[in-house]
């Protein structure tokens, strides 16, 4: 073994050093991570902020829509909670013109940073406990999901939900 | 020599610059992500004045909307690809007259180790003084790039024509920004080379109330 012990040394050494290697590999992919993933999320924000921003700037209800007065019933009078969604002639997102218009709505967004895919869903809350019903109320929610195909949970796309609660009385 | 002791000498050497390139690799990935937050930061102090001042265009007091009669009760003065120019109430005071606001793009070279970026200027026209009072970000803006829609939910691409004409400010419905933020320096993969610059990019496009 005269002459052979380095050799075996410096194996163990290379052993050492590749364990260290893969943990300096491990680090520098996290940080590549971190850095991609909070470049997504910052567009994920400002896609939410968007759908939401802009479905506010639309009336309450169907009904609500340039109405010269207020619903004879409130909220009995709103749209029932099964019909929330388009109405007659409003297929694409330029003709929606209230609040619930956007509930069913999906497209893919493309930005500066690819593809998000956006789903949006509006349904009525309950006005103490701000939980899903069934029939008219004063509170809408609106809840936007975005996903983009880089931002991963597991082995699907991690789900981006932003919410708002708009009330009738505060518009 | 023994070659027992050369080859050991040779793979010994082999790991060093190993642990050199691993060492280089890893002080740059750190100072990388360092230099990426500091870059967000100042983005999103950028964008917070943004999402404040965009959003409450034509503001006034009590939900109404800035009646400036000077300009044809127009809530947007000026409108073009980076410089806009709009009125709101910067306070709850209905008594003071609406204030100018201009964000612009200047085209000039701030930093010489990174000559793209540029000076972000957001002015305010006192309108009850006559006061101007201008601020100078110099945070790393490369790019500021509004477009400007007629209808609300249009698809990116069909925007309106800028600059935009006085008939054409009263349309508006939705406005999109797109800004880039970039490092001073760049970051260097080697010991020698250019390297490159850390960026972030922010878009959104603002529905403001007063504009339907």
């Amino acid at each position: 073994m005269i002459g052979y012990s380095e050799v075996l040394q410096t194996m163990a050494a290379m052993i050492i050093f590749s364990m260290i290697l893969m943990n300096a590999n491990s680090m520098i992919h996290r940080n590549s991570t971190l850095h991609i993933d909070g470049e997504l999320e910052q567009e994920v924000i400002s896609l939410g902020q968007e759908i939401i921003e802009e479905a506010r700037s639309k009336s309450y209800d169907n009904v609500t829509v340039n109405a010269s007065a207020p619903p004879a019933l409130i909220p009995g009078g709103f749209t029932a909670a099964g019909n929330l969604g388009v109405d007659s002639g409003e297929s694409i997102r330029t003709n929606f013109n209230d609040f619930d218009d956007y509930d069913g709505w999906s497209t893919t967004m493309t930005t500066t940073h690819g593809d998000f895919d956006v789903s949006v869903e509006v349904f009525y809350v309950d006005d103490t406990n701000y939980q899903k019903i069934t029939s008219p109320s004063t509170f809408k929610k609106i809840e936007v999901t975005v996903q983009s195909e880089f931002l991963r949970e597991g082995n699907g796309p991690r789900e981006y939900v932003l919410e708002f609660i708009r009330n009738y009385y505060a518009d | 020599m023994n070659i027992g002791m050369v080859t050991s000498y040779i793979i010994a050497g082999m790991l060093l610059l190993g642990i050199a390139m691993m060492n280089i690799n890893v002080q740059s990935s750190t100072a990388e992500l360092t230099i990426s937050q500091m870059v967000r930061e100042h983005m999103v102090n950028i964008t917070e004045i943004l999402n404040d001042d965009v959003p409450n265009m034509g503001y006034h007091v009590d939900r109404t909307t800035a009646d400036v009669s000077s300009t044809g009760n127009r809530i947007l003065l000026e409108a073009d690809s980076s410089k806009i120019s709009f009125y709101r109430n910067l306070t709850d005071d209905a008594s003071r007259t609406p204030d100018l606001i201009t964000w612009e793009l200047k085209q000039d070279t701030v930093f010489t180790g990174n000559p793209g970026i540029k000076t972000l200027t957001r002015s305010v026209q006192f309108q009850s003084t006559g006061t101007p009072d201008e601020n100078d970000i110099q945070l790393g803006v490369t790019r500021f790039q509004i477009r400007y829609y007629d209808t609300v939910g249009e698809p990116l691409g069909n925007n309106m024509p800028t600059p935009l004409t006085a008939a054409q400010l009263q349309d508006v419905e939705q406005i999109y920004i797109v800004m880039e933020v970039q490092s001073r320096e760049p970051v260097l993969q080697r010991a020698t080379g250019d390297g490159r610059f850390v960026r972030t990019v922010w878009e959104k496009r603002f529905t403001p109330m007063n504009l339907q």
